[in-house]
């Protein structure tokens, strides 16, 4: 499992777990992100904010957020 | 019969789209998230009922997490409106479903608008609305709501749903599993006896859910044995479950949303993988290196369109202008008016809201600039692209948009802000909003760098831009070292996919906001000419606009104090102080002063002004206070404290920074 922030573009992840507090799990939930699913990295971290994508979603997630986001990389 | 329903629905879901195509009101359909922040009303008459609709902000969810959310659950508590229509985007279901079934635990009253089913199947989404509905309890109608499709029919179930309540919604239509169901009934008998306005199954789920703002809500109403009550549920039940109790509970809502959406959306199997625009788009605008460059750019390109096809036009009207003043003032001594009167007219009026209105041009051409930005999807890559830098000056990714839409108006750019959901960073963003230069700022640029600085007027203007930029960041850094300090609050935030603007929606997006400059120029602007008219005419008999005049005592007394910055002349000082209503009577009271036109104030100010002043004068202009309405816009959206800071540092920023100027552009003018 590595940090989402160490993900690179093009990477193909599962959500394994989110760190944050309540607040920041239920912000994922309802932006429909969830422990389990599967998305592609476009934009990946290090220097600057992560883009992800599931479905037909793009969802920019900071890098403070992409931080206590953790994932297992599938390629 | 008159009713209330209520519109909800995730950003971007076409909710401004679905309220435009009900009430054929006028309103913006922007594309980021979280653009319709203000409350609107519409109404619309079917059949015999008169139906009057509240757009509600773009929500996920209906925590009290954001002040949207806020406003969308209180609304729907407090004010109980016969229905709520939950409009979702058909292409992305399953996120959609979560605010409705939050909804549902609020309301029976609901209806499912499945929006832009177009574009589902197109990605080969096809839901079966009819099963959904039979699942749900609740009636569902299928949308293309901007091309005006399934309007009718909405409006033909809306009134059916009203007429006829469904019974057999809500409660009844999610449960979770049964230890949690056996806890859920316990808390909410002993809940409903203490009649909150919240129903008792949600505030019960709120209980075990942790939500602190429920948690003290009913914790300072009932005694003591509802806490322990609840916290031993919570303990029990995290420990038979093995998971925070939280977690849990969203676990099971989106299990049943995720079985739900297996159930109705048939996903067809040779969906042809298309290469989408939007990522390929999104490969150069949001790349790492050329993000920035090209958002510079993209600025740089608006500022051509909006002086190089502007300033044409703006001749135009300035010369129409001037043969009007020439018409009417002939006409009116035909009939014998006294020069008092002709000057009212002339100098005053017409002198006054002419030298604003040559500026329609410009300031229409800016506004539709931003329309585009907002209406393409690119506003949102804006915030992502600029993030990094945001987050370094202690300013979050988001706040980008806020102070991009100000340099069209401040106003709108703070209401933006509550797209923040911490205080501290709204606040912050407000603080600095002030230093983007808004566009009733650019006529004052426009003429003085013309003036003064001809060849190269675009780059003085483009620079005061930057320099606006520029003492933001500082601002901002010493306010984040000072008065805020801490974590900005993490970014999550949803990048819409590009499309090609619609050129209603941006028509109608520039037309409104340039109509409320127009509205501005014909009442609050034409109030100050008249008042400045009146000011530089009295006492009686003395010559117009002279150092004898009331104003030009008022500006006498100013003068001395601005002389370090160079423009240390009474005249200057009154357009100032007058400013302050409107920054757009800056020019205005110039042309009243001197009794002069656009034209004509070209050949006066530079008997005052030298280079240097000009350029400090304009420094003094983009930094010193923000304009009345928006002191009065910062008041309410944080508080009389911060409007008072807002000023006080503003003015003292301008006059140190103005100094400044003035004193480097001597030395090298």
């Amino acid at each position: 499992m590595i940090p989402l922030i160490f993900t690179k573009s093009g990477d193909r992840v599962r959500i394994m777990r989110i760190t944050g507090g309540r607040r920041c799990f239920y912000r994922l939930m309802q932006m429909g992100l969830r422990i389990g699913d599967v998305v592609e990295i476009t934009q990946g971290g290090g220097r600057g904010p992560v883009i992800l994508k599931k479905g037909n979603m793009r969802l920019v997630i900071g890098m403070g957020m992409a931080g206590k986001i953790w994932v297992m990389p599938l390629n | 019969m008159e009713i209330t329903i209520a519109l909800a629905g995730n950003p971007n879901a076409g909710k401004t789209s679905i309220f435009n195509g009900l009430t054929g009101s006028h309103q913006h359909v922007g594309n980021w998230p979280g653009v319709t922040v203000e409350r609107k009303e519409g109404e619309f008459i079917h059949g015999n009922i008169k139906v009057k609709v509240v757009d509600l902000p773009g929500t996920y969810s209906l925590t009290p997490y954001t002040i949207d959310e806020r406003i969308a659950r209180d609304f729907i508590v407090k004010e109980k409106p016969e229905l709520v229509v939950v409009i979702a985007d058909a292409s992305n279901l399953e996120r959609n479903l979560y605010l409705l079934i939050e909804i549902m635990q609020l309301t029976k009253k609901t209806l499912l608008v499945l929006n832009m089913v177009d574009i589902a199947e197109k990605k080969g989404i096809k839901i079966n609305h009819q099963s959904l509905s039979k699942i749900l309890g609740i009636p569902v109608v299928k949308t293309i709501a901007n091309k005006g499709v399934g309007i009718k029919e909405l409006k033909d179930k809306i009134v059916e749903a009203i007429k006829n309540p469904q019974e057999n919604v809500g409660e009844g239509s999610f449960l979770f599993n049964e230890r949690i169901e056996l806890a859920v009934s316990e808390i909410r008998d002993r809940v409903s006896k203490l009649r909150l306005i919240f129903p008792p199954r949600f505030i019960a789920l709120k209980l075990l859910e942790k939500d602190d703002e429920i948690r003290e809500l009913v914790f300072s109403k009932a005694d003591n044995g509802l806490r322990t009550v609840v916290d031993a549920w919570i303990a029990r039940l995290e420990k038979e479950l093995g998971d925070d109790m939280a977690s849990i509970l969203a676990a099971e809502k989106y299990a049943f949303i995720h079985g739900l959406y297996n159930e109705v959306v048939e996903l067809k199997s040779s969906v042809e993988r298309q290469i989408d625009i939007t990522d390929r788009v999104d490969r150069v605008l949001t790349n790492r290196y050329l993000g920035i460059p090209l958002f510079l750019f993209i600025m740089w390109i608006i500022f051509q369109l909006v002086f190089k096809v502007g300033n044409p036009l703006a001749d135009i009207i300035d010369k129409l202008m001037g043969s009007f003043a020439a018409l009417i003032s002939e006409v009116l001594s035909k009939w014998g008016a006294s020069s008092y009167a002709i000057s009212f007219i002339t100098d005053g009026i017409i002198g006054g809201v002419g030298s604003v209105l040559v500026f329609i041009p410009n300031i229409m051409l800016l506004f539709l600039a931003i329309a585009i930005l907002e209406d393409s999807g690119y506003m949102a890559r804006a915030a992502f692209v600029m993030d990094k830098l945001m987050h370094s000056l202690g300013l979050h990714g988001k706040s980008a948009i806020p102070m991009i839409v100000s340099f069209g108006c401040n106003i709108p750019g703070i209401l933006a802000t509550r797209t923040l959901k911490s205080e501290k960073d709204r606040i912050l963003t407000i603080l600095i909003l002030p230093l983007m230069s808004c566009s009733a700022r650019l006529p004052i640029y426009v003429l003085f760098a013309s003036v003064f600085f001809s060849k190269h007027a675009a780059w003085v203007i483009f620079s005061l831009y930057l320099l606006g930029i520029i003492l933001a960041i500082l601002m901002a850094t010493i306010f984040k070292k000072t008065l805020f300090r801490g974590e900005t609050s993490p970014l999550i935030m949803e990048l819409p996919p590009y499309r090609i603007p619609y050129l209603k929606s941006v028509w109608l997006s520039t037309w409104q906001r340039t109509s409320m400059f127009l509205k501005k120029a014909g009442t609050f602007i034409l109030a100050t000419v008249v008042l400045v008219w009146i000011f530089s005419s009295l006492p009686l008999g003395v010559e117009y606009a002279s150092p004898e005049s009331i104003i030009g005592r008022i500006g006498a007394v100013f003068a001395p104090i601005l002389k370090p910055a160079g423009f240390g002349f009474w005249q200057a000082a009154v357009s100032l102080i007058f400013g302050f209503l409107a920054k757009e009577v800056v020019i205005g009271t110039m042309g009243t002063v001197w009794g002069a036109s656009e034209e004509s104030l070209r050949n006066i100010l530079p008997h005052y002004f030298s280079q240097a002043s000009a350029l400090s004068f304009m420094v003094f202009s983009l930094i010193y206070v923000p304009c009345v309405a928006a002191v009065a816009t910062i008041w309410k959206e944080a508080g009389s404290k911060w409007a008072l800071i807002s000023i006080a540092y503003s003015m003292l920023l301008a006059y140190l920074v103005s100094v400044l100027v003035f004193n480097i552009g001597n030395l090298i003018f």
